[in-house]
């Protein structure tokens, strides 16, 4: 029996991540962070200030089809009977996220003459997705004993993607029952790795010279990266001919920044129908990067069949290998290019609808929600959000629903707690608290809480962390 | 409350182990994929084995890569490879079909088929399947070509015959992935 530590099971999964529904954040209108993931958010305070890299931290990572106990329980089963059954019941439409979110700087301020509040920053994100491709791990574990199999292009989808983004961002209330944001968004990218959208099969039939007729079917696949030729090409990453040196000091290059830029916005506004009841919806990360440095490209395209080599005992040896490999570059063109490309950003929605349990006597005399005046109203209502949303992660849906209940015990410490189902965790559980003493707050949040209990069975984990300064 | 917060996180990190799971088990990782891959075919009539339709060839011999062992897991875990010859001959001749394994042109192994002559109604039809065992031939794996060799066993005059002696091929490779 081994005590794993939860650092080692989050890097077992992070081979690549990325978590994006943040239910406990959205819409938490007692907490500054809140404003990147619904720019409605009016915040309470007048002023306030991150403490500069503590401010907000988070880390998550996500996997569905199959946990590390599948693979690793210590159940004195087989380990290759238990692979063999994760593989068989493994989808392409499973696969795996992480993120790493550094809020580096930000503050905002609110203006009551005109009902705005104004929020920016500066944070840095590390984020990628994956989906397994279930035809290649079953081919390359199986093989095609009697010309079985198919190898299906499309389950090659994934992104890797590492940037800052500068912000500013405001939040306004043209009346009372209605409010909205904006966040304008400047991105610039240390590096990006991604393919997506590929097509085309690879598999053999009865041939008619021979055995099989191995075909590759409208084959249609692409590459894409920026900063990551350079380390293979010239810093000979993954050889024995590494130079480490060179890779850190390029490495650190990207990372101050690239002339790898992009824009991008949020929007999302809130309808209020009464004190009680409101509906949000923001639109996040509608934006792109646009990659010069460093590209690296590569696309596939074309139709081939191969039934082996045609032995024709020539008067002269004829280079078969050579016919066949010109043969298969003219019918599946491959081309690498430098050229720049624009890379979208995974748009995100959320929705929600919440109700607010305002006692009857303030309901009666409150038409709609006093949003300017929280030190007025030092301990906030409960309330209970239902929750919805989406994203698009290059062609595969991430689908998220649940509820959010907050709730204020004394004017010092806010609560949320978050029961939601997405994509890849079912009865997620979640918790979030904020505390203050005096200015100073304070924040954690874990999702999945029932996975924290048994991380090695856990389809993923968020925790995140912060202090700024409020007024 | 503070110390209740501060026990509240200070048991979210407590309870966040796993004591189920071994890591070392991956050391017992066995795959045994079999990989099935056409090789040669060919189509031979009578006058193949002439010169100019006159002078008669006692063997014909052609030479084509072998790059499967290019790929490092086959190289590395071969166990043995299942070389399936199917024949198919219309002639009324007797070949005998040969194929060695070549590194870098000199031969490291070999396989022979007898093929019988057709009768006046009926082809001769057969599938040869040869094992090779990777410990039984362990340069198998350094094989870069094959030579294909058709030896007549018989002088029979097909120089005129347009019937066709056709041949075709696949290996089967077996391979162990730890």
């Amino acid at each position: 029996m081994k005590k794993i530590s939860p650092l080692i099971i989050i890097l077992f999964y992070a081979q690549s991540a990325l978590a994006q529904f943040n239910p406990l954040l959205y819409d938490w209108t007692s907490h500054p962070s809140s404003a990147l993931y619904a720019p409605q958010t009016y915040t309470h305070h007048r002023f306030y200030l991150g403490i500069p890299a503590l401010s907000h931290f988070q880390i998550s990572f996500q996997n569905n089809g199959f946990t590390a106990y599948d693979l690793f329980g210590a159940n004195n089963e087989n380990f290759n009977k238990k692979w063999q059954n994760v593989l068989y019941n493994l989808k392409s439409s499973h696969g795996f996220l992480l993120h790493i979110g550094e809020q580096i700087l930000d503050f905002g301020w609110k203006n009551d003459f005109s009902a705005t509040t104004y929020h920016a920053g500066l944070r840095f994100d590390a984020e990628a997705f994956g989906f397994h491709p279930v035809s290649f791990y079953r081919f390359a574990l199986y093989g095609n004993p009697g010309g079985q199999g198919v190898l299906e292009l499309n389950d090659i989808n994934f992104n890797a993607e590492a940037f800052y983004t500068l912000y500013f961002g405001f939040s306004r209330s043209n009346n009372p029952s209605f409010h909205y944001g904006m966040n304008f968004k400047i991105y610039n990218s240390a590096g990006n790795i991604s393919s997506a959208y590929n097509n085309g099969k690879i598999y053999s039939i009865e041939g008619q010279n021979n055995y099989y007729t191995h075909v590759f079917e409208n084959i249609r696949f692409d590459m894409r990266s920026s900063g990551v030729s350079m380390l293979v090409e010239k810093d000979k990453i993954g050889t024995k001919k590494v130079n480490k040196n060179q890779v850190q000091a390029d490495l650190i290059s990207r990372f101050l920044g690239t002339s790898d830029f992009g824009a991008g916005m949020d929007f999302g506004f809130e309808k209020i129908f009464n004190a009680r009841l409101s509906y949000t919806f923001s639109i996040l990360d509608l934006g792109f990067i646009y990659y010069n440095s460093d590209v690296f490209r590569i696309h596939s395209e074309g139709s081939y069949r191969y039934e082996g080599v045609h032995v024709e005992y020539p008067d002269t040896p004829k280079d078969y290998w050579e016919e066949i490999r010109t043969d298969f570059k003219q019918s599946v063109k491959t081309d690498t290019t430098r050229n720049g490309y624009i890379h979208l950003r995974p748009t995100r929605i959320y929705t929600s609808m919440k109700w607010t349990f305002i006692p009857d006597k303030e309901h009666e005399t409150t038409a709609c929600r006093d949003i300017s005046a929280p030190e007025s109203k030092p301990k906030l209502p409960p309330s209970l959000s239902f929750v919805g949303f989406y994203q698009n992660l290059q062609g595969h849906a991430y689908l998220g629903t649940g509820i959010v209940w907050e709730w204020h015990p004394t004017a010092w410490l806010d609560t949320r707690l978050s029961y939601t189902f997405d994509n890849y965790i079912q009865n997620n559980i979640s918790v979030a608290i904020q505390w203050r003493i005096g200015h100073w707050y304070w924040f954690l949040t874990a999702e999945n809480i029932m996975g924290l209990t048994d991380l090695g069975r856990s389809n993923g984990q968020r925790i995140q962390i912060g202090t700024y300064l409020a007024f | 409350m503070q110390k209740h917060l501060i026990f509240f996180a200070g048991f979210l990190l407590f309870i966040s182990c796993s004591d189920k799971l071994d890591f070392k088990q991956a050391e017992d990782f066995r795959a045994e994929p079999v990989l099935s891959v056409d090789l040669f075919y060919t189509r031979l009539n009578g006058n193949d084995f002439y010169i100019n339709d006159t002078i008669p060839i006692m063997e014909i011999r052609d030479t084509v890569p072998f790059t499967v062992f290019k790929e490092k897991p086959v190289k590395d875990g071969l166990q043995k490879i299942m070389l399936y010859v199917q024949v198919h001959n219309e002639l009324p001749a007797a070949f005998q079909g040969k194929i060695k394994f070549l590194k870098n042109g000199q031969p490291i192994d070999s396989v022979y088929a007898d093929i019988q002559s057709a009768t006046t109604n009926q082809a001769f039809d057969r599938e040869y399947v040869f094992t090779i065992i990777k410990d039984s031939v362990p340069e198998i794996v350094l094989t870069t070509d094959l030579a294909i060799h058709f030896q007549r066993t018989d002088s029979i005059d097909i120089s005129h015959d347009n019937r066709m002696l056709k041949a075709q091929s696949r290996g089967d490779f077996y391979v162990v992935i730890q």
